[in-house]
């Protein structure tokens, strides 16, 4: 039925109950005209039309409910009965109208703050790709994974576009102008090739930057780049000083790009691990925190199979 | 299976109405259902009413305040495009609901 203009009709109920009432009153008085014309007394013909016709109010009654969303117009009365009651008696009001805000605020509050962390996509092209990796730890737990299970699994993948290790970096700036302690990450050549976001001036990581001994460069953020550059595009090429050590800045990231993983994060140098190193030496430990890019197409399930699989040859 | 009930019926004997005299009034379609079926059927006449206006809102059919043959002012309905497909499928059901009947009385 055309919902509608049932609801539409709710408007106009006069005017439709007026032309419902003329139709059924029409009815009638043909019914008795007939009866008359047959012979029987004007009293008997109205009386006879009548019981035909049956009880007019329940037929009006349905009638108008077969025009109107009639349920509509009983749900406003519940309301307004609803709010009378609760004015009769404010104390249960107000119990209700607390107990009913403190738990639609508590749901509220918690939903969220769970929802951009697990509910909506990370923010990231293609976000559902990306996956965090661990090691199991012994007891069963996941575990940071070490520079040799990074390094033995990103040569071997299939599954992954791309694998990417990082830390936590913390250098002292001296080069501005005053020394400032900055967040930042120490990050695997793919780091953001991973995450699917490039630089917006100068050039990402490459893996001759992400080798043991290579150049120091540096990659900023928007706001650290605005911060202590004044968002100069000359920057590129610029040298700071970090941890009395010379960097070249070479990129600087957009202002969209959200670091979920670091979120205070505002620059980030090469890791610069040396690959040489025994894959179980005391040097790397587990450290790391291991992001992956799979494929289009390949299910996680699938995905881990693999890495479990490369990881038994390692071993 | 055929789907049926009184309503059903109601609803295709009105479509029938429509079909066979065109422009009807309430209670000439009491009458004609009446004489038609050869006195075996009389609606409820105020019943008839609800399924009238439910089928006008469904779009089966149309209609139009008037003038009877005798100057009397009458509400008159019409089948519309929609309401003939109706009356075509309610025709269908309701012969496979006598031909399932019947053929559960025959059955021995």
């Amino acid at each position: 039925m055309s919902l509608p203009r049932r609801i539409a009709n709710l408007f106009s109920r006069s005017r439709i109950q007026a032309d419902i009432d003329a139709e059924l009153r029409s009815h009638l008085d043909m019914r008795a005209a007939d009866n008359i014309a047959a012979g029987m007394s004007p009293g008997a013909a109205r009386r006879d039309a009548r019981l035909r016709f049956g009880n007019p109010t329940v037929i009006t009654e349905r009638t108008t409910s077969a025009d109107t969303a009639l349920t509509l117009a009983g749900i406003f009365a519940d309301i307004r009965f609803a709010a009378r009651q609760l004015r009769k008696s404010p104390g249960f009001a107000w119990t209700s109208i607390l107990t009913l805000a403190l738990g639609i605020g508590a749901c509220t509050a918690i939903f969220s703050a769970i929802k951009p962390i697990l509910i909506d996509p990370l923010s990231y092209p293609h976000g559902r790709q990306l996956m965090m990796l661990w090691e199991m730890g012994s007891g069963g737990g996941p575990r940071n994974v070490t520079f040799g299970t990074f390094y033995g699994l990103a040569e071997r993948t299939r599954e992954f576009s791309a694998l990417a290790v990082m830390k936590a970096w913390q250098p002292a700036m001296t080069s501005a102008d005053r020394p400032e302690r900055l967040e930042g990450q120490r990050v695997s050549a793919d780091y953001f090739r991973t995450l699917g976001i490039a630089p917006i001036l100068g050039r990402d990581f490459t893996p001759a930057d992400d080798r043991f001994q290579g150049p120091n460069n540096v990659i900023l953020s928007d706001t650290l780049w605005r911060r202590s550059f004044s968002a100069d595009p000359a920057v590129i090429g610029r040298q700071v000083r970090l941890n009395d050590t010379l960097f070249t800045v070479i990129g600087v990231m957009p202002a969209t790009f959200q670091n979920m993983l670091a979120s205070s994060a505002e620059l980030w140098a090469p890791l610069q691990y040396n690959p040489a190193l025994p894959v179980d030496g005391r040097e790397w430990g587990h450290h790391l925190r291991m992001i992956g890019r799979l494929r289009p197409g390949v299910q996680p399930a699938q995905a881990i199979g693999e890495l479990n699989a490369i990881l038994q040859t390692l071993a | 299976m055929a789907k049926n009930n009184l309503q059903g019926t109601l609803d295709l004997l009105v479509l029938k109405t429509l079909a066979q005299v065109g422009e009807l009034h309430g209670y000439g379609i009491v009458l004609h259902i009446q004489r038609a079926s050869g006195d075996l059927l009389s609606v409820e006449e105020g019943s008839l009413y609800p399924a009238l206006h439910r089928m006008e809102q469904s779009g089966w059919i149309a209609s139009a305040w008037g003038l009877t043959d005798t100057s009397r002012k009458a509400k008159f309905y019409e089948l519309t495009p929609e309401g003939r497909r109706q009356l075509a499928a309610a025709e269908k059901s309701f012969d496979q609901l006598v031909k399932g009947i019947r053929t559960l009385l025959r059955y021995a």
